[in-house]
Parts: C-alpha cells; structure tokens; sequence
C-alpha cells in the first residue's frame, strides 16, 4: 500500500507528455505517434517535410489529433516558439520585455539588449528578435517548451548563449525541434521523425550506437570507435579528439 | 463549379443584380441557395458570424431613416455569393481567367496580380491566426491595445515578402506579360448555372429600380 502511495506521488510531481496511438492526416501526409516526454531536454530530429513541426503543434495544443490522445500531466503553461515575430505584441524593447509576465529585467540583459529598451521592436534584427524571445520563453515559468528550429537565424555565439540558458533550465520538459546536431545543448533524450512516423532512439549517450539514421558526423565517430559522451558541442569535439590522439 | 471564367462572369453579374435591385438580391440568395450552399458556408456559426456587420450596419440605417432591411438582403446577398466564389477558387484561376479575356500582355499582368493578392490573403489568414496562438500562449489576450503592434507586425511581414516575390519575378527576368495556355473545364452544370445568373442579372436591370434611380439621377 504504502509502495502504491509512493507510487501515485512520484506519477503526481511528474511534468510530462504522454502521446498514446496519436494520428494525424493532413492530404496525402500521415503523422503516428506514440512516446512520453517528461523532464529534461529532448532532442526531436528527422528530415524536412518529415512532420516534426506538425508533431510540435499536436504537443502543444495548437492542432488536435485525427484519433488517439494526449495526456499532459502538471503541463499547466505550455509555449511553442514558432516565428519569433508571431509573438510580438508591443511597440518596445522594455513593452515586449514586460509582456511575457516574467522578470523584464532579466529578460533585457540576458537576452544582451540592455541599452535598447527603448527601441522599436521591428527595428531589431532578426538574431536580436530572437534572442528577446528565447529568454523571455526559457526564463518563464513554462512546463513544457517546443523549440521549433531554435537555431535558425543565429550565430555562432548566439547559439551557445541558447544553450547555456536550455542547460540551466530544471525540471521542465523541452523538446528541441532541430535538424542542426552541430550546436547543441546536452540532450538526455533522442526522437526522430521519419516519413511522419515518431520513433524514439533512447537516452543519449547510450542510444547513439543504435542509431541507424545517425548524421555523418555521429556516423564518423562511431565508425572510428569514438564514441561521443552526448550530443553537445563540446562532447562532439571532444570525441573528434579522441580520434585523432 | 469547375470552370473559372463562369464563376468570376457569375459572381459579378449576381453582384451586380443584387446591389442594383432587391429582387436581384433576393435571386442571387436563390441561385447560391441552389448552387454555392454546399461549398461555402459549412456551418451556421459562420453564417452568422459573416451577417453580423451588416445587420449592424443595417439597424443603424433604419435608425436614421433609411431602408436597413434592403440594404441587409442586397449585402447578404454579395457576401454569400463572394464566399462561394472564395471557396471554390484553386490557384492559379486567375491567372487563367485573366489570359483568356484579356491575352498574354495585359491578361497575364492582371491575372498575375490578382493570384498574388489572393495568395497573400490567404498568408495574412493564416499570420493572424498563429499570431493569436502565440499571443494566447504568452498569457495575454488580443485586446485594443495590443492591436496596432499586432497587425503591423503581419503587415510588415507581408510586405517583406511582396518584396522577396517582386526580386523573384525580376530575377527570373519578368518584366511584364507572359506566357501562359490555360485549359478549362466545364460541364453542363456549370453552363447552367451561368445562364441563370445572366438570366437573374437581365432581369433585375428589367424588373429593378436601376432606371429609376438612373432616371431620377438624370433629372437632377
């Protein structure tokens, strides 16, 4: 009994996702998906048109399924990061800043605007636009974050900027949406997305050796017996090393 | 209806017969009634939502002393025939339609232009309605204040891609007119209904008071 009540708190505290027979039709196309997303940061990958944006809007509540269904537990806040300009609803820096409900002035210096609060939302460029909302959505109090091709559009530095607030992000769910495996944050969990169906490789780093559809870069190390610690950037280059010693 | 040119030939000839004459407007409810129900309006939420403005707009007529009850039946009448053409169109119809009366120079020019003017219509539908996904996300709500930061944020993005097109066009070294062979189908049906909505629109120049107000204009 008393391991039964133990049981039923830990499923309590649990935030995730749970997708079970999901199916979704849209023409000729045909999305399936089974799995369950709970915390920590999950890397959903596969090849364009392969259906991850519309597996994104299913998880987050913007489409419904054709059949099956979606369970989120202690998901009370949910965010997509679609077009960062679909979220702008302001005229300012500081306006913007203060509309997502959350700590303005962290916001602004974390996203590395400080000085331009005053400044006309539409002037910022497209990487300064996106780094506002990337810190107002990873620093606001979001259960579950879909990152759809959270890259696109940065730089170099502005991609591990992501990565260090994505690391620092606790007991959250994120599932990062992204075909890029160059720049990432540590990853605990690996999805693909292949022809519309969701398969789940396993917790990384130990599913990479079964990775059929593994990018040449993981291919490489594999095949040349390093194996990488995880999928982050410098667990990369530190395998990369590791061949070359 | 499968035929382009009967569609935009019908959908200005109801719409005339339908401003010009209450009994036009009252045809042209028929003809779609019989024609455009299944294909445009899907639900009576929509219908509703589509007839709210101008029952508006219609109430306060009769209240400052005009014929609000025409004026809602000849607008209805257009807002129901313009939602069948909408929902009946495939792109690149304009395109077709606008090479076949008017050529390859000045046809293909103004198709082209109405194709691009749907097909951003269709993106602008589409913007607003992420917009308003990704604003409700955020914990706010699409309210007067929020408006104007909104909607210029659609606009500036559809005029961004107005531009990305026009250097496309360029690009690909449009300059004006083109080429184009379109094809049509049309079936029995189609040739029907557009003989009745020639039909309509000769009768309401007949039977409505277009001459009178043509007549009375003339007087003046």
């Amino acid at each position: 009994m008393q391991k039964l009540h133990q049981e039923i708190s830990v499923r309590t505290l649990k935030t995730g996702i749970t997708l079970l027979q999901v199916s979704l039709k849209k023409g000729s196309f045909r999305l399936s998906a089974d799995g369950e997303f709970f915390s920590g940061v999950h890397l959903l990958t596969g090849r364009v048109g392969s259906g991850k944006t519309s597996l994104g809007e299913l998880l987050t509540g913007i489409i419904t399924p054709d059949s099956g269904s979606i369970i989120q537990e202690n998901c009370r806040r949910v965010m997509l990061l679609q077009d960062t300009s679909y979220h702008v609803s302001t005229i300012t820096v500081r306006e913007e800043a203060a509309s997502w409900h959350g700590d303005e002035k962290r916001i602004i210096a974390l996203s590395g605007l400080f000085g331009k609060e005053e400044t006309d939302i539409f002037a910022l460029s497209r990487g300064e636009l996106k780094r506002l909302e990337l810190a107002a959505i990873l620093t606001g109090r979001y259960d579950l974050i879909v990152l759809d091709e959270p890259y696109a559009g940065l730089d170099k530095d502005a991609r591990k900027w992501v990565n260090r607030i994505i690391a620092g992000c606790n007991n959250k769910v994120i599932i990062l949406i992204s075909h890029d495996i160059t720049s990432l944050p540590p990853v605990d969990f690996l999805w693909e997305m292949d022809n519309g169906t969701l398969t789940c490789i396993g917790k990384v780093p130990e599913c990479l050796i079964g990775w059929s559809r593994a990018p040449p870069l993981i291919r490489f190390l594999l095949n040349n017996g390093s194996y990488p610690k995880g999928l982050a950037r410098l667990d990369l280059e530190e395998a990369v090393c590791r061949i070359h010693a | 209806m499968q035929d382009p040119r009967i569609r935009l030939l019908g959908t200005a000839l109801l719409s005339c017969a339908a401003w010009i004459s209450l009994s036009g407007a009252v045809l042209s409810i028929l003809w779609w009634g019989i024609w455009g129900r299944n294909t445009s309006i899907k639900s009576v939420r929509t219908f509703i939502i589509l007839l709210i403005i101008p029952a508006v707009m219609s109430i306060a007529a009769t209240w400052s002393g005009g014929d609000g009850l025409s004026y809602f039946i000849r607008i209805t009448a257009i807002l129901l025939i313009a939602s069948w053409m909408f929902a009946e169109r495939y792109p690149g119809e304009l395109l077709d339609v606008g090479v076949y009366f008017g050529g390859m120079k000045l046809g293909f020019d103004l198709g082209l232009i109405g194709e691009l003017s749907m097909s951003a219509l269709e993106v602008m539908a589409k913007e607003t309605d992420r917009v308003s996904i990704a604003i409700r996300q955020k914990g706010n709500h699409i309210s007067p204040g929020i408006i104007p930061a909104v909607f210029s944020g659609v606009v500036i993005r559809e005029l961004q891609l107005a531009q990305e097109r026009a250097i496309l066009l360029t690009l690909r070294g449009y300059t004006s007119g083109g080429t184009h062979c379109p094809t049509f189908v049309s079936p029995k049906e189609d040739r029907i209904a557009g003989a009745f909505s020639c039909a309509i629109f000769l009768f309401s120049l007949i039977a409505g008071d277009f001459f009178i107000i043509s007549g009375s204009t003339f007087i003046v």
